[in-house]
C-alpha cells in the first residue's frame, strides 16, 4: 500500500470511529436523532478535510524540516486554530441538541473546545511525529547509500590505473616493429590486447585468480622488453599452489610497472625485476599469499617512493581484506629495492562487503 | 638541416627515423641513447635540430638542454604522455611531437623548424660568424628552466642579467626566470658588441637603452625600454661605456 492510501485509510477510518464512537454513545443516551446523525457525518468530513489542508500546509511550508523550538509553536497554534473551527461550527448545533440546563454558554463552548483541542491535538501529535521519524530515517539510508558509493567509487578509480604513458609507449615500438619483425608486432598487438582488456575488466571485478594476474604481469613485461630490449631483465616464480589465490586486479601490474618506471628506467645500463608468490602460514595458523617485487632502484626521495601507485597499493589492499593484507617496500640492499605483500585468503570483511553489496 | 635523434629507446628512433625519410631537406648526423652520449655528440656535430626524448635515464631532456654549453639547436620534443611536459610546452608555445608520431604532424614541425632558422639568419645578413670563439650573440637562443616553466629565448630579447647570489636572473618581455650560472662565465660566453657589464651585478643589452644620465660619483644611469628598469652603471665602466660608444 502506497503512503498516499495509508494516509487517506487512516483519516476516513480514524474519524468516522472516534465521531461514530460519540453519536453512539449520544444514541444510547438519549436515543436516535437523526439531526445528530447527519452533524456527525458532517464532523466527518470536516474533521478530514481541516486536518488535510493542515497535512498541505505542513508539506508546503516544510515544517519538518524545522528545528523543535520553531516547530512547536507552530504547531500549537495549528491545534488551536484547528479546534476552534471545529468548535465554532458545532457549537450552535449542539447548543440545540443536547440540553443541558447546567452549563452556563461560555463554560460549555470552553468545554466543546477542550474536547475539540484534545482530538486535534491528537491527530497533529502523531502525524508531525510519524513525519519526524520518517525524514530522520531518510536521511540515515541516503548517508549508508552515499558512503557506500563513495567506497565503490573509490575502489574502481584504484583498480583502473593503467599508466598512459606506458601504453603510447608500446604502441610506438609496435609501430617501428611492424617494419622490423612483424612477427613481434603482432605478438605485441596480442599482449598490449591482454593488458587493455585485464584493466577493462578490473573495473568490473573485485578479486581475480593469481594466475590471471601473473600472466597480465607477464605480458606487461614482454612489452617492456620491446621498448627496453636488453636493459631490461626479469624473472617470475610462482608456487602452484597460489596459482589460484585471489588478488585485486591489476595490483601486481602496478606494482611491476612502479618497479621499472621508478628503478629500472631511471638506470643508464638498465636493470631487472623479479617477482615470487608463494603460499605461506603465519604464526596465527592462517594461510596467505605472500609476494616479493624486487627490482634495481633506490628508494627515497618522494618522488621515487611515495609516488601514486604505492599510496593506491595500500589503499586497495585496505579496502579488500581490512587489517590482515599488509604492504611493505623497503630498500633491501643498495641498488635493489624489495616490495612485500601479505594476502590473506578471501576474509570475512571480503564477504561482508559482498552480501552488502548484494544486498543494495 | 643537421639533425640529432636522442631517445633511450632504439626501436622509437628508428621509428622516427623511418618518418624523417620522408622529408630530404632532413639530414640525420646523429643517433644517442641518453644525455652523456647526446652532449659531445651536440657539441662536436653543431646541429640545427634535435629530436628529443622527455624521459631518459640519466638527464631527461629537460637538463640535457640546460646542460648545453654555447647556443642551443632547435628542439623538437618528443613524448609518449606526459601531462606536466605538455603543458609546459603549451605556454611557451615549444614543439612537440606524441609518439607514434603523426607524419602530417612531423611535416609540419619540420616547416615551422625551418621558417624559425631562415628568419634567425635574416638579419643577420653578411655578419661573419666569429669563427672558433663560442661567443652567443643577440640571434643565439638559449634554453631556460625555472621551475616548471621553460623557454627557448633569443638573446636579443634579453634586455637585462642580473647576479642574484649563485644564479642569474634574465629579464626578457615580462619573464624573469633565474638560471643557476654566475655573472662571471656568463660575461665571458656573451658577444661584448651587444652586452655590456655595467657594473658587479648587472649585464645590459645595449639595444635596449633608452635613456642615459649622468650619475654620482661619474657614474651614469641607464634606463631600459620596455621596463623602465634603471641600472647604475660604475664609475670605472662609465669610462669604458663612453669610449664604447663615441667614435
Amino acid at each position: 500500500m502506497s503512503k498516499q492510501r495509508i494516509y487517506w485509510f487512516c483519516q476516513i477510518v480514524g474519524w468516522t470511529l472516534l465521531i461514530l464512537t460519540e453519536f453512539v454513545i449520544y444514541w444510547i443516551d438519549v436515543g436516535f436523532e437523526v439531526n445528530m446523525f447527519y452533524l456527525s457525518i458532517a464532523n466527518i468530513v470536516l474533521g478530514i478535510s481541516l486536518t488535510n489542508v493542515y497535512r498541505i500546509m505542513i508539506q508546503r511550508w516544510n515544517w519538518v524540516r524545522l528545528p523543535y523550538y520553531k516547530l512547536a509553536p507552530r504547531v500549537l497554534v495549528s491545534v488551536l486554530v484547528l479546534a476552534l473551527i471545529m468548535t465554532l461550527i458545532n457549537f450552535p448545533f449542539d447548543q440545540e441538541l443536547i440540553v443541558n440546563p447546567q452549563l452556563h454558554d461560555l463554560s460549555a463552548f470552553m468545554a466543546n473546545m477542550a474536547s475539540w483541542v484534545k482530538t486535534m491535538l491528537a491527530w497533529i501529535l502523531s502525524y508531525t511525529a510519524y513525519h519526524y521519524v520518517e525524514r530522520t530515517r531518510d536521511a540515515e539510508i541516503e548517508k549508508i547509500l552515499l558512503k557506500t558509493s563513495i567506497r565503490e567509487t573509490e575502489a574502481k578509480v584504484l583498480r583502473s590505473q593503467l599508466n598512459p604513458h606506458f601504453m603510447f609507449n608500446a604502441l610506438n615500438s609496435i609501430r617501428a616493429l611492424v617494419y622490423e619483425n612483424p612477427q613481434k608486432a603482432q605478438q605485441g598487438i596480442t599482449q598490449l590486447s591482454n593488458i587493455l582488456r585485464n584493466s577493462l575488466l578490473a573495473d568490473r571485478r573485485k578479486t581475480v585468480d593469481l594466475r590471471e594476474e601473473i600472466k597480465t604481469v607477464d605480458d606487461y613485461l614482454a612489452l617492456e622488453k620491446v621498448r627496453y630490449e636488453d636493459r631490461l631483465q626479469s624473472l617470475i616464480d610462482v608456487d602452484p599452489r597460489a596459482m589460484y589465490w585471489q588478488v585485486p586486479p591489476m595490483m601486481l601490474q602496478t606494482l611491476v610497472e612502479n618497479a621499472i618506471k621508478h628503478g629500472v628506467s631511471k638506470e643508464v645500463s638498465g636493470g631487472f625485476v623479479e617477482l615470487h608468490a608463494h603460499v605461506e602460514t603465519t604464526a596465527q595458523g592462517r594461510d596467505e599469499l605472500r609476494i616479493l617485487i624486487r627490482n634495481t632502484g633506490t628508494l627515497g626521495d618522494k618522488e621515487a617512493s611515495g609516488g601514486f601507485g604505492l599510496k593506491n597499493t595500500l589503499q586497495r589492499l585496505d579496502l579488500l581484506y581490512g587489517p590482515d593484507a599488509h604492504f611493505t617496500i623497503v630498500q633491501e640492499i643498495p641498488g635493489v629495492v624489495l616490495a612485500d605483500v601479505h594476502i590473506p585468503q578471501q576474509s570475512d570483511t571480503v564477504f561482508k562487503r559482498e552480501t552488502l553489496h548484494n544486498v543494495q | 638541416m643537421r639533425t640529432i635523434i636522442i631517445d633511450d629507446e632504439r626501436l622509437a628512433r628508428n621509428e622516427l627515423r623511418r618518418l624523417l625519410e620522408n622529408m630530404p631537406k632532413v639530414q640525420i648526423v646523429g643517433e644517442a641513447a641518453n644525455a652523456d652520449e647526446a652532449l659531445p655528440m651536440i657539441e662536436s656535430l653543431q646541429p640545427d635540430l634535435l629530436f628529443l626524448d622527455i624521459q631518459m635515464p640519466g638527464k631527461n631532456g629537460f637538463e640535457l638542454l640546460q646542460a648545453i654549453e654555447g647556443k642551443a639547436p632547435e628542439v623538437v620534443f618528443t613524448t609518449a604522455y606526459d601531462e606536466y611536459a605538455i603543458k609546459a610546452f603549451e605556454f611557451n608555445a615549444l614543439d612537440y611531437l606524441l609518439k607514434p608520431v603523426d607524419l602530417a604532424r612531423l611535416t609540419e614541425a619540420i616547416h615551422r623548424v625551418e621558417e624559425e632558422l631562415n628568419h634567425g639568419q635574416a638579419p643577420e645578413g653578411p655578419h661573419v660568424p666569429k669563427d672558433g670563439s663560442k661567443l652567443l650573440g643577440e640571434n643565439d637562443q638559449v634554453f631556460v628552466k625555472d621551475g616548471e616553466k621553460c623557454w627557448f629565448v633569443k638573446l636579443g630579447k634579453v634586455r637585462l642579467f642580473e647576479s642574484m647570489g649563485n644564479y642569474v636572473r634574465l629579464y626578457f618581455d615580462d619573464q624573469k626566470p633565474l638560471v643557476l650560472k654566475s655573472l662571471n662565465a656568463l660575461e665571458d660566453r656573451l658577444d661584448p658588441a651587444t652586452y655590456f657589464r655595467a657594473n658587479r651585478k648587472h649585464i645590459i643589452n645595449l639595444q635596449w637603452i633608452e635613456k642615459i644620465e649622468p650619475w654620482f660619483s661619474g657614474g651614469l644611469l641607464v634606463t631600459l625600454r620596455g621596463s623602465n628598469d634603471k641600472v647604475e652603471i660604475s664609475r670605472r665602466q662609465a669610462i669604458r661605456f663612453k669610449e664604447m660608444l663615441s667614435l
